[in-house]
């Protein structure tokens, strides 16, 4: 049966506490939200709230937000309508040289060798969403008409 | 090594109504939902509580051949699985709540079809719920 995994489940309530601030941490990857603000959505102390969201969700809120920025860099790198520097502001670092370096420590990739492999890939008006889906399920499970 | 899973599949019949069930009814949340030119629509969802883990709501449908498989699957092919899973051929996973009666209540307010209500187990409190094509999956609340 199950592997019992009690630490991860919180109570009711305070989960989705934690949903609810994550929602917003999620909807403000844009901006530099504290993490005081986030704890008060979920009506934890910073601590508690760091603490508890790690547990929850296995992550620090942190880790969450880059996660999400970095995602959404990857969707904008491979539509090939922005250029790096402006990527790197839409999804909220200042400094070129943090969002490469944090770019190229998640993704294995520098912004730019990566744009340069999806161009290389799909070309200038490939379907860019295609790279985000394994190419064995998109070749087993297309339909046949 | 392999360190994780990222992606599993649970099939269903029809995306659109999956969506609703999976997103709408259970509280699942959506991860991905993008449809390529060619008709394939990758849908994915994850628990709340597990981000990191997309479940691939994955049509069934007459397909190409499968890796390392020359058969097809074939329009009949389609129907019967259809058939075996709104028999109760497929138990499709299990999901972990801190409170089993308490969700029970509040999913099954939303709709959702229990096939056996919260039961004290040696390992804890579970009900069992089906999709709308029939994969059923285990509710567990762990001790």
């Amino acid at each position: 049966m199950a592997r019992r995994i009690p630490s991860t489940l919180l109570n009711d309530d305070t989960f989705r506490r934690l949903c609810r601030a994550r929602d917003l941490l999620a909807s403000e990857y844009q901006s530099n939200l504290q993490l005081e603000h986030a704890a008060r959505e979920a009506c934890l102390s910073p601590f508690h709230f760091h603490r508890l969201f790690r547990t929850a969700f296995g992550q620090t809120p942190h880790d969450f937000v880059t996660r999400i920025r970095m995602d959404r860099a990857r969707h904008l790198l491979a539509r090939g309508e922005m250029t790096v520097t402006e990527v790197c502001m839409d999804v909220g670092y200042s400094s070129l040289g943090s969002f490469s370096h944090k770019f190229l420590t998640l993704v294995g990739q520098t912004p730019s060798a990566y744009q340069r492999h999806i161009r290389r890939t799909f070309g200038y008006s490939g379907p860019w969403n295609i790279i985000l889906v394994p190419v064995c399920f998109l070749s087993a499970f297309t339909a046949i008409e | 090594m392999i360190q994780r899973m990222s992606h599993s599949a649970i099939f269903v019949m029809d995306q659109e109504v999956a969506r609703e069930f999976y997103v709408d009814k259970l509280g699942l949340e959506l991860k991905m939902d993008q449809s390529m030119p060619n008709g394939f629509r990758w849908l994915t969802v994850s628990p709340k509580g597990q981000p990191d883990l997309e479940i691939i709501l994955m049509k069934v449908a007459p397909s190409h051949t499968m890796p390392g498989n020359t058969a097809r699957v074939q329009q009949q092919d389609v129907q019967a699985i259809g058939e075996l899973m709104q028999k109760g051929a497929f138990g499709a996973g299990v999901f972990q709540t801190a409170d089993c009666r308490k969700t029970y209540e509040e999913l099954k307010a939303k709709g959702v079809e229990f096939v056996s209500p919260p039961k004290d187990q040696f390992y804890g409190v579970e009900a069992v719920f089906k999709d709308p094509f029939g994969n059923w999956f285990s509710m567990t609340q762990p001790k």
